[in-house]
């Protein structure tokens, strides 16, 4: 069956003039322009800055872990330069085995891939306490703990470290619960139909 | 973007061409899938967005039409999703379509403008997937070419399509009877 595309819903469709925004077709491209060259920046940039950063994180704490006087000090910020690597790998795997969805592909198959990137994305935010906060944490609350000052002033710093982590793992999980409600919500806009 | 400065040139052009050709039916496309003015304009940004994006990567396995529904319906997908708890804000959408009339009289251009604003209302009230379906035939591409863009089959195209159409039109007569009773 196919159907009688000039019937009369899609005349009265197609003569409806929807408004426009003021701007003219090519001042859109001009802004459509800029903004993908902006974009492109700044996703290159900000992957810069956090490889740059875990680096510099990487070989600060190996150098202080050579020239401490403590074994468990240097045993924590080992721990914190491994940790450090261990984020720049595993963000790069994970950069590299991403499948972003294309919208230009059917969509049937960008419903598909926009679902398994939601589950991806939920499942590196929801686990980031383990890949993510758990080895620097342990690394910076081993450290203040065997450092040679007061034993005190030791445990604060280890408590301080310590609740820094929570909260980046906190952060993470709620970051994981507001990407799970928008996958409830593309899920109940598929299904929905009359 | 990485273009050579030879190529871009032509790339502006082939962009523009596109977005000039199909921008009616685009903003018709984003009003109806958003409960805002200011929200229909920022869709409407990201699918000319997605389009500058992906036309680097199109190398004409489909028409351009087919590419660019595709592009534009995913996108708005992707929105919608995202900016669904924001819509309780500014003025609503409903109604702002200007419906320019047909007819050579008053009366059957009021007629005619009653009709599309019916028609755009219920059309909007569509759940997603039908209104997707519903928009892509309204805008008159073929049984192929909306199989082309949602990646359905033919069959399941033709039968949801066909029981969606047939709801319009039964609420669009029975629109008309009550405007001519009243």
């Amino acid at each position: 069956m196919s159907f009688e595309q000039n019937d009369e819903l899609c005349r009265h469709w197609q003569g409806l003039d929807p408004p426009r925004s003021g701007k003219e077709v090519h001042e859109i491209m001009e802004l459509v322009e800029t903004r993908a060259r902006r974009f492109e920046r700044t996703i290159f940039w900000r992957n810069v800055r956090e490889y740059v950063a875990a680096a510099i994180v990487a070989v600060v704490f190996a150098l202080l872990a050579s020239n401490v006087k403590t074994p468990l000090e240097r045993v924590g910020y080992a721990t914190v330069s491994a940790g450090a690597l261990w984020v720049i790998l595993f963000a790069w795997l994970m950069q590299r085995s991403r499948q972003a969805p294309l919208p230009e592909s059917p969509g049937e198959a960008y419903k598909k891939a926009l679902l398994a990137k939601y589950d991806r994305q939920i499942l590196l935010t929801r686990t980031a306490w383990a890949w993510y906060v758990l080895p620097t944490t342990t690394g910076l609350v081993v450290a203040s703990l065997g450092h040679d000052y007061a034993p005190a002033f030791g445990f604060v710093m280890a408590g301080f470290m310590l609740a820094v982590g929570v909260a980046i793992a906190i952060l993470n999980w709620n970051a994981a619960k507001t990407l799970a409600a928008e996958k409830r919500e593309l899920q109940r806009l598929l299904v929905g139909t009359e | 973007m990485r273009l050579k400065v030879d190529a871009e040139g032509t790339y502006r052009e082939r962009y523009l061409a596109l977005l000039e050709e199909h921008t009616a039916a685009l903003r018709r496309l984003c009003h109806s899938y958003c409960e805002t003015r200011a929200e229909a304009e920022d869709l409407f940004q990201e699918i000319a967005l997605a389009l500058w994006t992906a036309l680097a990567r199109f190398r004409g396995e489909s028409s351009d039409r087919t590419w660019l529904y595709r592009i534009a319906h995913n996108v708005a997908l992707t929105f919608v999703t995202k900016r669904r708890k924001q819509v309780e804000r500014e003025q609503p959408v409903d109604n702002e379509m200007n419906v320019p009339g047909a007819g050579s009289d008053m009366e059957s251009q009021l007629a005619e403008a009653q009709k599309q604003q019916m028609l755009q209302l219920l059309v909007r009230k569509l759940p997603f997937e039908d209104r997707r379906l519903v928009l892509l035939y309204l805008e008159g591409l073929s049984t192929a070419e909306i199989e082309a863009v949602t990646g359905l089959t033919r069959s399941n195209v033709t039968v949801r399509l066909s029981r969606i159409r047939q709801r319009l039109s039964d609420r669009l007569q029975t629109a008309k009877a009550r405007t001519v009773r009243s």
